[in-house]
């Protein structure tokens, strides 16, 4: 039993320890993946702004880098006009030879490249004249816009002392060509020094700063599941994805659906988180081509890095939980034990004093309410010990005096006649059963010559023991007396007369009593005389139903109430085969559990269905019917039977 | 009997009426109750007129009569008289038996045996008058 509670404490320990650290590591998983996600959000969001920054400044840098490469062809015009100048002035070289030296230039760059790095050189006499060009064709700039539309801004040039002119990117009129030219002066004389850059050189610039080729970078390079640009019209602007799907499957349904949800409503921040397909998506403003913030920019992120973090932060959580649920179960193991062991001493103390080591006494120094317990017991025990002794004490006692109930029970049965007297023409039977070890009945014999035989039947008042002496009284009274009147026998009364006095004398007020019924029978006369003392009356059946009577009298009171109390004898002449059944009350005040009295009316029926059978078996019969009668029920009174059957 | 004893009394025109409270009164020991409850009464009212009323009584042991015989001791001693009432049909026949219905007057209840006795102790009392009388004379 201790060993379970043991048990329990255990576990209950163990589960509660066990619930607060599952309780504490679900509350740290929960913090972990809160922080984990909150981190991915705020790297989305940086990442994001990058990529908003990134694009935008992409979509504005163009302009600036083509300011810039204006400069260049200012400074690679400059650099013509003076080695034109150098070449012309030496005069070693022809106007031809000066163009071939320029086309050599141009061929040169594009094989630094793949394309021209420079395509055009143009440069005039004082009249506009292109003499020297890379061009197979022949050209003259005018003022006139009408003849020379785009070239006509350079005429000034010839004019002394004029600014570098730089024309943005254009349509070229002659072929529709997007160029752009950059033109300076002479230095030698009027004249305009012209370059010309063409779409080659501006595409590798400007595709450098396209939006699709910035989305497309930054997913190769940011470890970005896919980005989306989309404008407010739901229209498609630039897409890229990891797995670089075409542009059109980038954009799905889904992505464009959030970018058209974000651009409807948009936050205050300017931000918006979704998921698209089990990723995080990060949404934000983009500036257009005209600077406005009409476009949006879905950013999705891989989750499976973020997954990979929780798992392993998870992980980590899981194996200190683990290690500090081992811990803490051991932990309560020795903790239990240490409560339990207290309680285990208490366990044997208490079965060692069950087993009947008395003297066992627990001794426990644990300061608490254990050691209370623990004294409780051996004050208990000190008790308990004390009781022991006296009940063995009295166990002895009751013993002793078991013992004498005994002695006195075998002296009361020596007082019963061992067996009836042999007497021709009478068969006799008794028997006699106490309730107790000692009883309150009694019967006799008393042989009076050849054939004659006095038979009684007494029943003192009370039970037990106090019963057993008083009979015991009696029986002597009569014995002596018996003797004395053998010869005045036939007369019964007188015997009861002087035993009556006896008993007076020697009960005193005690108000106990006895009740006897003496008969004497004479077998040759065939006569029963009886006398009664307040006992139950005998009763005597024939073989002739019409024989049956009760032997009862008027006359006399039970023995020692009265004093000089008159008794009567009447006599019964006997037919043969009558059958006298004498008995106490112990037989019809019998109860069965019910409480139901046996009674005088089932006696007299159980002694006539036995009528014709040996008088052995007719008690024998009795006794059986109130046995049976009275089942379980205890054995309240003392009963005694005692038939006589007239045979001569 | 909220005292634990089982025979209550009751005055009533010189009578005392005991009456037995116990549904049953069998055992050595209830028997033994009974009769010290009744004798120690009896004692404290010198020429005492005594009912005892079994009326209550279901089972009555054979044992009271022993009881019943002292009490009847200690009235004589007390010089008062005593008289039996409502016993139970066993009990009587157990009074019959014995012949002690010849020592006890016995009534069948408690309503018949009042008056009877009252009768009774007032013929008594003239028949003690008009011996005194004779006695006199």
């Amino acid at each position: 039993m201790a060993r379970r509670f043991q048990t329990r404490l255990t576990i209950a320990t163990s589960v509660l320890i066990a619930a607060t650290i599952g309780f504490m590591s679900l509350a740290l998983i929960h913090l972990a993946a809160t922080t984990i996600t909150k981190q991915h959000r705020i790297r989305g969001k940086l990442l994001t702004a990058l990529a908003k920054r990134n694009i935008e400044y992409g979509t504005g840098l163009p302009e600036e880098v083509m300011e810039r490469v204006g400069d260049q062809m200012v400074v690679t015009a400059l650099l013509t006009a003076e080695l034109v100048a150098i070449a012309e002035q030496d005069g070693s070289l022809s106007p031809e030879r000066i163009s071939e030296a320029l086309s050599r230039v141009i061929e040169r760059s594009r094989q630094h490249r793949g394309y021209p790095l420079v395509d055009e050189f143009w440069v005039t006499d004082e009249n506009g004249y292109a003499y020297i060009h890379t061009e197979d064709f022949d050209f003259t700039f005018s003022p006139d816009p009408e003849k020379t539309p785009q070239a006509n801004e350079f005429w000034p040039l010839l004019e002394e002392g004029a600014a570098p002119l730089v024309q943005k990117l254009q349509k070229r009129a002659v072929d529709e060509k997007r160029f752009k030219y950059v033109g300076v002066s002479g230095v030698d004389k009027p004249r305009i020094v012209q370059i010309g850059v063409g779409e080659d050189l501006v595409n590798s610039i400007q595709s450098g700063f396209l939006v699709e080729n910035i989305v497309e970078r930054f997913v190769e390079e940011m470890e970005i599941e896919r980005i989306v640009v989309a404008d407010k019209d739901g229209m498609l602007v630039a897409a890229a994805s990891a797995s670089k799907a075409p542009p059109e499957t980038v954009a799905d349904a889904e992505a464009m659906r959030l970018c058209s949800a974000f651009l409807r409503n948009v936050p205050e921040e300017g931000v918006a988180f979704g998921r698209l397909n089990g990723h995080v998506a990060v949404l934000t403003l983009l500036a257009g081509p005209n600077g406005d913030a009409s476009r949006a920019l879905l950013v999705a992120f891989p989750t499976q890095r973020m997954f990979a973090l929780l798992r392993s932060r998870i992980f980590l959580i899981a194996v200190v939980a683990g290690v500090m649920i081992l811990t803490a179960t051991l932990v309560s193991i020795r903790l239990s034990r240490g409560l339990s062991k207290p309680i285990l001493q208490l366990l044997r103390g208490a079965e060692e004093f069950g087993d009947g080591d008395f003297g066992h006494r627990i001794h426990l120094e644990t300061a608490d309410e254990i050691q209370v317990l623990g004294e409780a017991f051996n004050r208990m025990a000190d008790s308990v010990q004390g009781y022991m002794g006296e009940l063995e004490r009295e166990t002895a006692r009751r013993e002793r005096l078991e013992s004498e109930l005994r002695i006195a029970a075998e002296l009361q049965r020596s007082l019963l006649p061992e067996r009836p007297p042999q007497l021709a023409g009478l068969e006799l039977v008794g028997w006699s059963r106490s309730a107790r070890q000692v009883g309150g009945d009694f019967y006799d014999y008393v042989e009076m010559g050849v054939d004659r035989l006095g038979v009684m039947i007494g029943d003192a008042s009370g039970k037990g023991l106090p019963a057993a002496l008083l009979i015991n009284e009696c029986s002597g009274v009569l014995s002596a007396l018996g003797n004395e009147l053998r010869d005045t026998l036939h007369r019964p009364s007188q015997l009861l007369f002087r035993t009556n006095n006896a008993l007076c004398r020697r009960l005193g007020s005690t108000g106990r009593f006895v009740t006897l019924f003496l008969m004497v029978i004479d077998v040759s006369q065939g006569l029963l005389r009886y006398s009664v003392a307040g006992h139950n009356p005998p009763i005597l059946i024939g073989s002739d139903p019409s024989r049956r009577r009760s032997l009862t009298s008027r006359v006399g009171f039970p023995l020692g109430i009265v004093r000089d109390c008159k008794f009567e004898d009447i006599d019964v002449p006997l037919v043969p085969l009558d059958t006298v059944l004498l008995y106490s009350d112990g037989l019809t005040e019998a109860r069965r559990s019910d409480n139901g009295r046996y009674g005088d009316e089932r006696l007299r029926t159980a002694l006539e269905h036995s009528a014709g059978c040996p008088l052995g078996d007719v008690v024998a019969a009795i006794r059986q019917d109130v046995e049976q009668y009275m089942g379980a029920a205890e054995m309240k009174d003392d009963m005694t039977v005692v038939s006589v059957r007239f045979c001569p | 009997m909220h005292d634990g004893s089982i025979v209550s009394f009751r005055e009533d025109e010189g009578i005392a009426v005991a009456t037995v409270e116990a549904a049953s009164v069998l055992d050595a020991l209830n028997v033994d109750q009974f009769g010290k409850e009744v004798q120690k009464y009896v004692r404290g009212n010198r020429g005492i007129h005594l009912l005892l009323d079994f009326q209550k009584v279901e089972y009555l042991s054979s044992a009271v009569l022993t009881e019943l015989l002292r009490i009847k001791k200690a009235i004589a001693e007390m010089q008062g008289t005593m008289r039996l009432c409502a016993l139970t049909k066993e009990i009587r026949k157990v009074f019959e038996i014995t012949n002690l219905d010849q020592i006890f007057v016995i009534d069948h209840n408690v309503e018949t045996a009042l008056p009877r006795y009252r009768r009774a102790l007032q013929v008594a009392a003239q028949e003690e008058t008009w011996k005194q009388l004779h006695e006199e004379s």
